[in-house]
């Protein structure tokens, strides 16, 4: 490559830093801190159903664990040594069914709370990717921000598809650490690996989906509120894990526009096509049945193709 | 408090390694001896299901399967090699009559047979194996088919390589034991191995080479 | 006579040992085999509960270096504890208590000495495999300490060693697979163990010993054996595998260099570790669950409230301990109907447990609760199974794990559940048998100092995990305050240690109780000092090498405590398994003490 080539694309790659930051209002901005012990605070659309039911459960915990509590303080207490021993094997109909009833109301009343719970939630929202699974290039509507995230050691790749909407083309933008999404659209996330497992935790989003080598997994999350928020990782994945941090801003619709369409441009300007085959991860887009398996014609998602790409 | 070294003021003698039982006690030690044995096998048979289990989830999370491009897998010699073992717990099972009806000439003569056929089966298996070899498929380049498949495979050989060896020793040994009892609990523990092994390959027949 | 002398045949007495040899190394004794388990156990709880220490240190106060033991330590880095040792740290802490502490201390220990003793046996069906079966242990606890001294250090991939972190690109060197092979080992060792316990169980109870007249003890170490019987070999099946990844470069689990679009799924592993790693909760639950019902029983003097409803649900617990093992992997991309599958299973499974709590609620309840060593113990194990029991509930359901998974909400719930509970239980189970083992009682001052250090350290230990895991703390974090969300928890996590180090502190008074009692002058210690008819107090203290000069006849369960018509007859609140009852009418009151206690 001669040498006046060489320093257009030195001087492309420079613009389209520029460009990036001057469009990265918060690059520098940090995420604010939290205080108190309860969980961290939600900015998600749908994370209040997460909240909701872990704070009610733990009531009903903290009832029965009292409850539990005053029974062995009166048994200690007032049934001590002083207290005459009832005879009873405890082992009469009346007796067992009492005991059956009492667990089995309990059973139904925490458990069951839980149990309707989780299934509508599951389905309407955290295990459903039927209804967010629109593409953008068929459907116009299509408010989706579909994600790629190649988690490794230690840090978090993301790949958005950028204005040609396709995974793996020369305008797909790609960041370090460091994701974007607007607000009040659903953001459509799929993590791969290539090489530990690793798990991409939202913390204010209540969720977290593990990125494992030679799978894809799919997570969804919709944002309610602008600003940046920690993500995390969540599965051991080496002595570095610790260090595993990246974040998420929350922008506006318009400045998220804006940033996307910069920031596609400027990747396909700087895009090099002699690049080391590592830097075209991208994968093609998984999609799922509406039972939640993935699709057969597109779960051939490997080492070389993550790493190779067409 | 008494000390915890006294004997049994009991007149019975105290018991030595070789121990001479009664009937009815040998038949409950037997009874015991089987429980054991079963508790075994349940163990070993975990540890199968485990790979059977494993086999099944790569199979079922692999885009394809057989893979692309690994040699495929022959069927008729492992379908010779099936009727072998099947032959070889047959005789086992007849020799082990025999030796009940106190016949122990034809019970070692069953006996033989069936450490024969196992031989001829580990034979052709690493015949099976030699020729998938240079057609290809190696452990640690073929993926998810060639590991599981070579590790099913040689696992279930070590397991018949063992079983071997106890049948040589129960030819050995049970023609000198003392009592019926002693000779048909042995018998029957080192038979209980060999038609496990047998049961194992009827189910990695049918699921790695047929299915 | 005669069915004595068939008992003499099947359960003979062997010559009394003379020889040191033979005495406390290579016996057959089941009571020596326990004693000799005990120390193994007690040895690496310590090794164990070091590391923990370590880990709560940096946790407190990260990057500094650790007073006094740094040096020895972690001398290569100044004292300080360097990344790589943290991540061998919490992964060889997890690893040591579960398969170097809790198992050879409740089971084999306890399976060893209690079994054979509460089921009127002489000793186990096979002694010879039960020998073998410790010094299996003793060579894997060996392997263990060999795989801290290797280059690259010990296993460093979590106790849960996923691939490909546990691979070979991921651990490298010969610590990883040394700690498999030592699991490996110690797995042969606790299915020796298992079949020996199931066979004694089932073939050596003495007449009238029905399943039904079994002490809850007895009931916990059978279905513990049962479970480690079927599924300890699936660990081994999942060690194989990864061995053979690391070694031979396979593709189980992680990828080859040529996969050719058919690579390893780290997957399988979560699949067949956790098939084994639920039922392993269990069987470290079971013998303590065992424990509290009878101890609950004896010391409020009342029988065990619907006894049969807890052997029910003991047995459902374990039946279902196979099929929920998924709870661990719901973040894994699995499928969904798989997913809820487990989840339901999961929540099911809390039911046999609340009528447990039940039963032993119930038992105390309307008692005359005698406050000893072991009740505060049972207490105890009662009151931590409770709340990290509880806390199991919203880690079961998917939705509320998506937030909790890989929190120290986790780890508070599972070391309440399994560590405090097995701990507690184990200790209270010590100082109940110290006759038994040892020939004389724990000196009580001594053991409720430890019971109060102990039960109050668990409790502000794990209950601090429970605070800071609850408020989005991720588990398994070198410096757990690098994020915007957990900056704030550095205070929590200091009392926390402080807790922890309080509890290490409090150990103190168990080692010296513990030396008094095995090398120490016994003293005068009745035959049955608790006061109940369990068949193991019919015998001296310890026990002669046959346990029983006449295999006992049993009559009754083991709970007939405060029958008022004893109480009459007798002048006594208990009556004895094997126990004529009522007495024989020639001579009620000119039966000597010794004949009316057998």
């Amino acid at each position: 490559m001669n040498i006046l080539k060489r320093l257009k694309y030195s001087i492309d790659r420079m613009i389209a830093v520029v460009v990036l930051l001057g469009f990265s209002p918060t690059v520098f901005a940090e995420v604010e801190k939290e205080t108190g012990y309860n969980m961290p605070r939600d900015v998600s659309e749908e994370g209040h159903r997460i909240t909701w039911l872990i704070e009610i459960t733990m009531w009903f915990l903290v009832v029965l664990f009292i409850l539990m509590i005053i029974w062995m303080a009166i048994a200690m207490f007032k049934h001590g040594e002083n207290h005459e021993a009832q005879y009873d094997h405890g082992d009469a109909k009346k007796q067992v069914a009492i005991a059956l009833t009492i667990s089995t109301v309990i059973f139904v009343i925490v458990d069951g709370n839980l149990y309707v719970n989780a299934m509508i939630d599951l389905d309407e929202v955290f295990w459903n990717f039927k209804d967010i699974d629109c593409d953008p290039k068929e459907d116009e509507t299509c408010k989706t921000v579909k994600i790629e995230i190649n988690a490794h050691q230690w840090a978090w790749d993301a790949r958005y598809a950028g204005e040609d909407k396709v995974f793996n083309t020369p305008d797909d933008i790609v960041t370090l650490n460091d994701l974007y999404v607007p607000v009040g659209q659903p953001v459509y996330v799929q993590l791969g690996s290539t090489d530990v497992i690793h798990s991409f935790n939202l913390p204010n989003f209540r969720v977290k989906q593990d990125a494992v080598p030679g799978n894809i997994t799919p997570l969804r999350f919709q944002a309610k509120k602008t600003g940046e928020f920690d993500i995390g990782c969540a599965e051991h994945c080496g002595a570095f894990h610790y260090k595993m941090k990246g974040k998420l801003t929350v922008l506006s619709v318009e400045d998220y526009k804006d940033w996307a369409q910069q920031a596609s441009r400027s990747s396909a300007v700087a895009f090099n096509a002699d690049d080391n085959a590592d830097a075209r991860w991208g994968w093609p887009w998984v999609r799922y049945s509406t039972s939640g398996q993935k699709l057969e014609s597109e779960q051939s998602v490997t080492d070389a193709d993550a790493k190779g790409g067409e | 408090m008494t000390d915890g070294d006294e004997q049994p003021s009991m007149g019975t003698a105290v018991a030595q390694k070789s121990h001479i039982l009664s009937p009815q006690a040998e038949r409950s030690a037997h009874a015991t001896g089987k429980v054991g044995m079963i508790l075994f096998l349940a163990s070993w048979a975990m540890m199968f299901g485990a790979l059977f289990y494993s086999y099944g989830i790569l199979r079922a999370r692999a885009p394809m399967w057989p893979p692309s491009g690994v040699p495929e897998a022959p069927l008729v010699v492992p379908a010779i090699i099936t009727v072998m073992i099947i032959a070889s717990s047959v005789m086992l099972e007849q020799g082990r009559k025999a030796l009940t009806a106190g016949n122990l000439h034809l019970f070692q003569r069953m006996l033989i047979g069936a450490v024969v056929l196992g031989v001829l089966f580990l034979t052709l298996q690493s015949q099976v194996w030699m020729d998938l070899w240079t057609a290809g498929l190696r452990i640690d380049t073929a993926g998810r088919f060639g590991s599981i498949f070579y590790f099913l495979t040689i696992f279930h050989a070590i397991h018949v390589v063992v079983g071997l060896c106890i049948l040589s020793w129960m030819l050995r040994t049970v023609p000198r034991l003392d009592t019926p009892i002693a000779r048909y609990a042995r018998a029957q523990y080192a038979a209980w191995f060999w038609h496990f092994v047998s049961i194992v390959w009827l189910i990695i027949f049918p699921l790695v080479y047929v299915y | 006579m005669g069915i004595q002398a068939e008992y003499q045949d099947l359960q003979p007495v062997h010559h009394t040992p003379t020889k040191f040899f033979y005495k406390y190394l290579w016996s057959t004794d089941h009571k020596v085999i326990a004693r000799q388990f005990l120390w193994g156990g007690l040895i690496f709880l310590a090794l164990g509960g070091l590391q923990a220490m370590f880990i709560r240190w940096q946790w407190a106060f990260p990057g500094e270096p650790v007073p006094v033991l740094g040096e020895i330590f972690f001398g290569d880095s100044g004292g300080v504890i360097t990344p790589g040792h943290y991540t061998s740290l919490f992964t060889s802490h997890g690893l040591i208590m579960i398969f170097w502490a809790i198992t050879p201390l409740m089971i084999g220990a306890f399976g060893n000495l209690t079994i054979p003793l509460l089921i009127g046996a002489r000793d186990m069906a096979f002694p010879r495999l039960n020998a073998a079966s410790f010094w299996t242990w003793a060579l894997s606890g060996v392997m263990v300490l060999t795989s801290f001294m290797v280059p690259y250090g010990t296993a460093a991939g979590g106790w849960t060693t996923y691939p490909p972190v546990s691979g070979n690109v991921g651990s490298p060197g010969w610590g990883q697979s040394l700690f498999v092979l030592a699991l490996f080992t110690t797995g042969t060792a606790t299915i020796m163990g298992a079949i020996n316990y199931t066979t004694t169980t089932i073939r050596l109870r003495a007449p009238g010993m029905t399943w039904m007249r079994m002490p809850l003890t007895v009931w916990g170490q059978f279905l513990t054996a049962a479970l480690n019987v079927l599924f300890v070999p699936v660990l081994a099946a999942a060690g194989i595998l990864l061995l053979l990844d690391r070694w031979f470069g396979t593709s189980f689990y992680v990828a080859g260099a040529l996969s050719g679009g058919a690579a390893g799924d780290p997957i399988l592993f979560q699949h067949l570790f956790w098939i084994f790693g639920h039922p392993e909760v269990y069987i470290l639950i079971l013998p303590a669950w065992g424990f509290v019902g009878d101890f609950v029983s004896y010391f409020s003097r009342k029988p065990h409230y619907w006894y049969k409803g807890s052997v029910y649900s003991m047995t459902a617990v374990t039946i279902l301990s196979a099929v929920v093992y998924g709870h661990h992997m719901y973040t894994t991309g699995m499928s969904p109907l798989l997913g809820k599958s487990f989840m339901l299973l999961t929540l099911i499974i809390s039911v046999p447990a609340e009528l447990l709590f039940l039963n032993w609620l119930h038992t105390m309840y309307h008692g005359s609760m005698r406050k000893t060593v072991p009740m505060l113990f049972a207490l105890g194990t009662i009151f931590v199974f409770g709340s990290g029991g509880l806390t199991g509930l919203p880690l079961a359901t998917i939705s509320t794990d998506l937030y909790l998974h890989a929190t120290m909400f986790v780890v508070g719930h599972f070391h309440l559940t399994m560590a405090s509970a097995a701990f507690l239980g184990t200790f209270g189970a010590i100082y109940y048998w110290m006759p038994k083992l040892f020939g004389t009682l724990a000196n009580e001052r001594l053991a409720k100092w430890h019971f109060w250090f102990s039960f109050i350290g668990l409790n502000g230990v794990f209950i601090g995990q429970l605070i800071s895991g609850y408020a989005g703390q991720p588990r398994r974090l070198y410096d757990p305050f690098q994020y915007a969300f957990t900056e704030h928890l550095l205070g929590i996590n200091q009392i926390t240690s402080y807790f922890a180090f309080f509890l290490a502190f409090g150990q103190i008074f168990f080692v010296i109780n513990w030396f008094k009692c095995v090398f120490g002058k016994k003293g005068a210690c009745p035959d049955n000092p608790w006061g109940v008819g369990t068949l193991e107090w019919t015998v001296s203290n310890p026990p002669p090498v046959y346990n029983f000069a006449e295999i006992p006849t049993v009559y009754r369960g083991p709970y007939e405590l405060s029958n008022p018509e004893v109480k009459e007859v007798l002048g006594r609140d208990w009556l004895g398994q094997a126990e004529i009852w009522p007495p024989e009418p020639e001579a009620p009151f000119e039966q000597s003490e010794s004949e009316a206690s057998k």
